[in-house]
């Protein structure tokens, strides 16, 4: 057995609010190995949370206890700040939902992907624009040098979030974490970026966690899926077995997707217990 | 904490709400909370309130009045009888702050209630309506907003009068432009948001829509500007006093005292050091509540 | 006015912004028409026009048209009062569809004392139950609410005028899978009870297929096909484009439909 790239124990985060202590997240534990991970949840489950924690990026306000959270031989738990900023980028890379609210606006898309490259290369000016070119022409951008010089505002949510995954996979990351990263694209679109991610993921024997409130999305691109709800996995299966999920709350949200070819007269609604 | 206090904070934390007012009050508590949270507000506040309490108590504060004079006990320094020292005509400093706390608490509170109303209707209609409105609208703030503020007031005061009237007026002049292109600001990008549309599809007239959703909207950040002006505010008075256009002496007009002071700051510190002490903590007080509000009163964390 | 007279009828309808060179064409001559008590859906890609389209019917979009029938009325030239009290809208974000600084009720005693309707307090009250909330957040402020709580409400608010057509402008895609069931069953039962007519933005197959009776299909702001559900749910979509979009939801979603024999 291949130890995995990441393993993750018993995470717990937990916030102060003026109501008391709120935990976003409750003991989560899981393995990534070199696959593609989906964890699905709704709005509050958590599944956000766990990624940030992942590479230390929670909000300063969020406490983070975990029995393990390790990156191959690190324990990312107790680094230093200066090793997760090596970390970030180098080793884990983060794709967010919408490009144009991560991509700098004053910037060329094309020295952001360079800078991204330059942050962790030590290299000339030129090596890394020749390295961004190249990572362009890889998430299939037509006429990449011409597009170097473009700007966030002149592209579209798709041509964005292939800037976004060249930026975050040119200095050849181990993981990819993507955060909603299909949610703000057109269906026609999405379909391309995910060709993509898939295509990337596999020649380049990355980790993916990708993290999607789609479930129907999840369940066809990814290898396993984790189920979230409220701050802790409730399921965790093969993306092919979700038919045969067994938990209420699985059922429940697959029951509750509107589909198109399978039209019913009322959609089931999920009863919510607290016991879960 | 006995059962009196869980009943009334039971009722500021409950889900169950009887009525608007309870509704509103709660909201007041949260505001509240949220603005406690921040120690560096709360000391602003603290010294705010401290001004206001002064302002009011003053005749059983200060240990003289602020017009006698006691040429013998001239420029005497902090310390015995007169803990803040004397000034040139032996006058108590001390009481002389604390009565003249009333004149700047005054001029704050004038200047904001002239100031807020007529800011935040120019802005929003100008805002709102667009068109010539706005640019008839904007064209006169701006005209205002040309001049120095200290030069218009300066103006003002030259051509009414030296008073302390007058330099009131003169400093509101020179503080509503800010306020009208702050809500100006706010509600263009207001007069896009879905709720206002809504409203606008009930067939609500423009009217309305202004006066009864777009300026509540607004009041928060205008409420937040005018703190954090209020240093501005005290500043220009003092100016205007400093340079004999505002309260006229003997009156105890903390910019006045600091002139007047002037001359004796080499040997005698205090006559000028004391009252801009106060001037630097009122409008310290003021910034560091203003922030603090600001942030508690930001709708975006809700 | 009989179930044979459609209950909107546009044709022809062009929304352009812009001007001279920066002039862009948003809605490209589209024509549609939808029966009383019929749920129509409007679907297609970010940028196709068909959030336009409502927001032309209702008057916040400049227009023109060869017909602009709703509810009777000749819209083209503007909206009186009574056209609102008989077409309301919902939008899409719930957190964007409430006034922050107004408590629930006020929010939805809004529209009555603007139409200055009588039993304000009765709707007020049955309006709330209607979309299945406690009278108890009448005093409660937006935030204080989840997002399908805020939905119910603005549902809640467009039905205090007792409106005929409902216009709905992807009422769910900002909720949660179990939201959005719980809130298309609500439109639906309310559809049932009062006899209203749906015009339906959405981007979601899926939603359109469980909802609708007819949709329209719209790219780039041309109406390129309008069709059946039985239709667009058998394969029998005629457009390539429409047949596009039916295949990218499918791919990485649902399961294409089983091959149906087809009699065109």
């Amino acid at each position: 057995m291949t130890p995995p790239l990441l393993s993750v124990r018993d995470l717990r985060i937990s916030f102060n609010s003026l109501s008391g202590p709120f935990d976003a997240v409750r003991g989560v534990s899981f393995d990534l190995g070199r696959e593609k991970l989906g964890i699905v949840g709704e709005s509050g489950s958590g599944k956000s949370m766990t990624g940030r924690a992942i590479m230390r990026l929670t909000p300063h306000a969020a406490t983070v206890h975990a029995e393990r959270l390790q990156l191959g031989d690190l324990n990312l738990l107790n680094a230093p700040e200066k090793t997760m900023e090596h970390i970030r980028g180098k080793r884990i890379g983060l794709i967010m939902q919408d490009p144009k609210f991560s991509l700098n606006p004053v910037v060329s898309v094309g020295e952001q992907v360079a800078e991204a490259y330059r942050i962790h290369t030590k290299g000339s000016a030129a090596e890394a624009r020749s390295k961004a070119v190249a990572m362009l022409d890889a998430v299939r951008i037509r006429d990449p040098e011409r597009v170097y010089r473009m700007y966030p505002h002149e592209m579209s949510g798709g041509m964005g979030q292939r800037i976004m995954i060249a930026m975050m996979l040119v200095s050849e990351p181990e993981i990819l974490i993507a955060d909603e990263a299909t949610s703000a694209l057109d269906v026609t679109v999405r379909l391309e970026i995910l060709n993509l991610l898939d295509e990337m993921v596999s020649k380049r024997g990355l980790g993916l966690i990708f993290i999607s409130h789609d479930l129907n999305l999840v369940r066809h691109f990814c290898d396993r899926v984790l189920i979230m709800y409220r701050g802790h996995v409730v399921e965790e299966l093969k993306a092919g077995d979700l038919d045969q999920a067994a938990h209420p709350y699985t059922r429940g949200l697959l029951e509750a997707m509107p589909r198109i070819h399978a039209p019913r007269r009322r959609l089931p609604v999920l009863k919510r217990d607290p016991t879960w | 904490m006995n059962m009196q206090d869980k009943g009334i904070r039971a009722w500021l934390r409950a889900e169950d709400v009887q009525s608007p007012t309870h509704a509103a009050i709660q909201n007041l508590w949260l505001t509240w909370c949220r603005f406690a949270e921040n120690p560096l507000g709360v000391f602003g506040l603290g010294i705010v309130l401290l001004l206001v309490f002064a302002a009011i108590f003053v005749p059983y504060l200060a240990p003289y009045s602020p017009f006698d004079q006691n040429l013998q006990a001239a420029l005497h320094p902090p310390g015995g009888e007169y803990l803040l020292g004397t000034d040139e005509l032996g006058r108590d400093i001390l009481s002389r702050i604390l009565w003249g706390s009333r004149i700047t608490l005054s001029i704050i509170v004038i200047v904001s209630i002239i100031v807020a109303p007529i800011g935040l209707l120019v802005g929003c209609f100008a805002g709102y309506y667009g068109g010539w409105l706005d640019t008839v609208l904007m064209r006169i703030t701006e005209l205002f907003l040309s001049f120095p503020s200290l030069i218009l007031a300066l103006a003002f005061v030259a051509a009414l009068g030296p008073n302390l009237q007058n330099a009131i007026i003169a400093i509101a002049l020179t503080q509503w432009p800010p306020i009208a292109r702050l809500a100006r600001a706010e509600s263009l990008s207001l007069r896009q948001r879905d709720h206002i549309l809504a409203v606008k599809l009930m067939g609500a007239s423009n009217l309305r829509i202004v006066l009864s959703h777009i300026v509540p909207l607004c009041i928060p950040s205008v409420v937040v500007r005018i703190t954090l002006n209020m240093a501005g505010i005290i500043l220009t008075a003092a100016g205007l006093g400093f340079l004999g256009l505002g309260a006229q002496p003997p009156t105890p007009e903390w910019g006045a005292m600091v002139s007047t002071g002037r001359r004796f700051m080499i040997d005698s510190w205090w006559v000028v050091t004391m009252p801009g002490l106060s001037i630097l903590i009122v409008s310290l007080a003021f910034n560091l509540a203003g922030d603090a509000l600001r942030d508690a009163l930001d709708p975006r964390q809700e | 006015m009989n179930s044979d007279t459609p209950i909107i009828e546009i044709e022809g309808l062009t929304v352009r912004f812009g001007e001279g060179e920066d002039e862009r064409v948003a809605v490209d001559t589209a024509s549609f028409s939808v029966a009383p008590g019929e749920t129509f859906g409007l679907v297609g890609e970010s940028g196709s026009g068909k959030s336009t389209i409502l927001r032309a019917i209702m008057g916040l979009a400049p227009c023109e048209a060869t017909v602009m029938r709703v509810a009777g009325q000749d819209i083209r030239r503007g909206h009186g009062k009574d056209f609102y009290a008989k077409v309301q809208m919902v939008f899409q974000d719930p957190y964007e569809a409430l006034h922050p600084r107004h408590t629930i009720w006020r929010q939805l005693m809004e529209p009555a004392r603007i139409q200055k309707i009588q039993d304000a307090e009765a709707r007020g009250r049955a309006a709330l139950d209607s979309v299945g909330l406690a009278q108890a957040l009448r005093w409660r402020y937006p935030h204080q609410l989840s997002g399908g709580q805020r939905q119910r409400v603005a549902i809640a608010r467009a039905l205090m005028l007792q409106p005929d057509i409902l216009l709905l402008d992807e009422p769910t895609s900002a909720l949660d899978v179990s939201v959005q069931a719980e809130i298309l069953n609500l439109l639906r039962d309310l559809q049932e009870e009062r006899g209203l007519t749906f015009l339906m933005v959405t981007h979601d197959l899926g939603v359109v297929a469980h909802m609708c009776d007819r949709t329209a299909v719209m790219q780039a702001g041309k109406l390129v096909e309008t069709l059946s559900i039985e239709a667009l749910v058998h394969g029998g979509a005629v457009d390539p484009y429409t047949r596009a979009l039916i295949a990218a939801s499918e791919t990485y979603g649902e399961a294409p439909a089983k091959p149906h024999i087809q009699t065109i």
